[in-house]
């Protein structure tokens, strides 16, 4: 086990202001379980607003959780041996060497390389900032990385905006691997980029992976590229993880009715499948205003009266596959 | 019989830029008919919007400039227009709809408004028929308790609401041919699916044409009849959508289809296109594909023609037969 998250909240509080209490939450992230094992992808899909981006956010501890744990199994010393740490607790400077086991790859990687620092600095900063190699050290570790990520060493001399959206993501990763991560946060990473360029940052992905026994966290709402790059899969709804299972599980038979819609709205390039699809009616409830029950019955082919009263929990429907749903 | 409402021929539109010309569309002609939809697909900067734009005289020029070719809309060629004439055809005749439909609507009105705007100037309806015209509208496009909607402005509904209300004025006027520039880019998936589904019932009550460009190949599966693909400004094949799919010929379809994540196949590594998109001041010569194809052979360094090998699939690729060849071969 390398990361084990327990009932993670995060509210944003909406309304009020200087003087006055606020009104309500946003419950952006509410009460989410998971688990990810060394050198295993976990994907962690759903529609926009449905908290993924914030889980990961809440793991690296860029915004603070409102409630729960994240057991982090790593040594934080070179040669210490490999124990838990509770990721929420950490004081400054453990949660700064604990930050150099989880390193996050963005969607924008326009947005996310500082555009006056050559790649060369780019790459080279996170080494000083762990203090991970001497000034002579760190051109080699340069070139080193951008062979990894089939980027030309020769590039450490250019600035970000002299390359490509994909190149800029092969950078993304490169210095995200430059301090020698455990797990790697990827959110959203090929959602900018054209399908041909996607497939070759996914296949790059893998094979950082192998080389490196490196563990993903997988944010994305494409289940398409996830069913690619996933060994389990979780399915987000309104904060709430309401599907998890392992990859072929999820896809041969998927149980939340949630599921089952998304993965038929997927359009699929051969125009001779005739499909029954599932088209979900409206749109996902306000998160500030939470239908009561549970949080997918109104937009539900299948609910029932019961659905708007009970909440329903993540439960083993069989197999270790969890859904939360009265009805599957 | 078929119904042709649009016919672009050898349409050429260049920028004249500071590092060179950039060709961004540079020879496309294809037809839209009635009641049929062409899918234009191809990544980001093959021309496929600019294509669009020079036909509803869109490009902002200068930089650009339409440098040659025709676009006939039923007898008129729209290139010939004066703007103002271009004015009575756009909104009416033909109607379109962006990604982004935050951006073009106005947000200090209701969507109402600019609805009953749309159908007051182009039908001159007046003031409270346009707004009876538009409530109608939106429960066309299955907006949910329409008249209370008509009363919102664009911030307080949705990303797919607002496309809807986008439909709904663009369907105002009952238009012949509807351009959709990625539609449903910016949506998730579940919306995406209801956006098209509207899209696709409009298409067969009104029975008009719609030219539907998305990056997506899985959306121009599904929705398109007949399907272009674009490659550095220019058409590199077209044929009808089940034949595009099923046997397609030029290498960059190949490989654009071959790198798309499918939910079927096995998840062993994807097969990409390697390298990129060449720098549009400076395409290549010859074929603009070589740089980047498996199948490069020395005849490719001349321009290659759009053939029409048989029937009507057309590729621009001297070389398909062999590349058809050696992948069937292949497995």
């Amino acid at each position: 086990m390398l990361l084990q998250v327990r009932g993670l909240k995060k509210h944003f509080p909406v309304g009020g202001g200087l003087l006055r209490r606020h009104r309500a939450a946003i419950k952006a992230v509410d009460g989410v379980d998971l688990t990810l094992e060394r050198g295993e992808t976990l994907g962690l899909v759903g529609e926009s607003g449905c908290g993924k981006t914030t889980i990961g956010r809440a793991i690296l501890r860029l915004v603070d959780p409102s409630a729960g744990t994240a057991t982090f199994h790593t040594a934080l010393e070179e040669g210490e041996a490999r124990r838990p740490h509770a990721v929420f607790d950490l004081k400054k400077g453990d949660l700064r060497r604990l930050r150099r086991q989880m390193q996050i790859v963005f969607q924008d990687p326009y947005g996310s390389l500082n555009p006056r620092m050559t790649v060369g600095a780019l790459l080279k900063e996170p080494l000083t900032v762990h203090g991970l190699s001497t000034r002579g050290e760190a051109g080699d570790r340069v070139t080193e990385l951008l062979e990894t990520v089939g980027l030309n060493p020769a590039h450490a001399r250019r600035y970000p905006h002299e390359f490509s959206g994909g190149q800029r993501q092969r950078i993304g990763i490169a210095r995200a691997l430059a301090v020698r991560p455990e797990m790697i946060i990827a959110d959203e990473p090929v959602s900018a980029l054209d399908v041909s360029i996607q497939a070759q940052i996914i296949n790059l992905l893998k094979v950082l992976q192998d080389r490196f026994r490196l563990s993903y966290l997988f944010i994305s709402h494409d289940l398409r590229v996830v069913r690619h790059i996933s060994d389990r899969v979780a399915v987000m709804y309104l904060g709430k993880i309401v599907e998890t299972a392992t990859r072929d599980q999820l896809y041969a038979k998927p149980l939340h009715p949630y599921t089952r819609a998304l993965l038929s709205a997927v359009p699929l390039p051969d125009p001779t499948l005739g499909r029954d699809r599932i088209i979900l009616k409206g749109d996902v409830p306000n998160p500030a205003n939470l239908p009561p029950g549970c949080p997918f019955h109104p937009r539900c082919p299948l609910a029932e009266a019961r659905c708007k009263t009970e909440v329903p929990v993540l439960e083993d429907k069989g197999s270790g596959h969890k859904a939360a749903c009265h009805l599957v | 019989m078929t119904n042709t409402i649009l016919r672009v021929n050898d349409l050429k539109t260049w920028f004249d830029t500071d590092s060179g010309v950039v060709r961004a569309v540079d020879g496309v002609s294809f037809e839209v008919e009635a009641g049929r939809t062409l899918g234009i697909v191809g990544e980001s900067g093959c021309g496929k919007s600019m294509t669009a734009y020079s036909i509803l005289g869109l490009v902002p020029q200068p930089p650009g400039r339409i440098a040659g070719g025709e676009v006939y809309f039923e007898d008129t060629d729209l290139l010939k227009l004066t703007p103002r004439q271009m004015r009575g055809i756009r909104g009416n005749d033909i109607a379109m709809i962006f990604q982004e439909p935050m951006t073009s609507l106005n947000p200090v009105f209701t969507v109402g408004e600019q609805i009953a705007e749309a159908v007051r100037l182009h039908q001159g309806a007046d003031r409270k028929d346009a707004w009876w015209r538009a409530v109608e509208l939106l429960d066309l496009v299955d907006i949910p308790q329409p008249e209370e909607r008509a009363a919102s402005y664009p911030h307080e509904l949705s990303g797919g609401m607002r496309q809807r209300a986008m439909i709904a004025m663009a369907i105002s006027c009952d238009p012949k041919l509807l351009i959709a520039d990625e539609p449903t880019t910016a949506l998730d998936v579940t919306i995406q699916a209801q956006i098209l589904d509207v899209l696709r019932r409009l298409q067969e009550e009104l029975g008009m044409g719609l030219m539907l460009i998305t990056h997506d190949l899985g959306i121009v599966a599904e929705m398109a009849h007949e399907v272009l693909v674009m490659y550095a400004g220019q058409v590199v094949e077209r044929a009808d959508v089940k034949t595009l799919f099923g046997s397609p010929r030029h290498p960059y379809t190949r490989g654009l289809l071959a790198s798309v994540p499918t939910m079927s196949s096995g998840t062993e590594e994807l097969s990409t296109i390697e390298g990129t998109v060449p720098d549009p001041v400076g395409f290549p010569a010859g074929c603009r594909f070589a740089p980047r194809c498996d199948f490069a052979v020395a005849a490719c360094g001349r321009p290659q023609a759009l053939e029409d090998a048989d029937g009507r699939h057309l590729v621009r690729c001297g070389e398909w037969q062999r590349v058809v060849q050696a992948e069937t071969a292949q497995g």
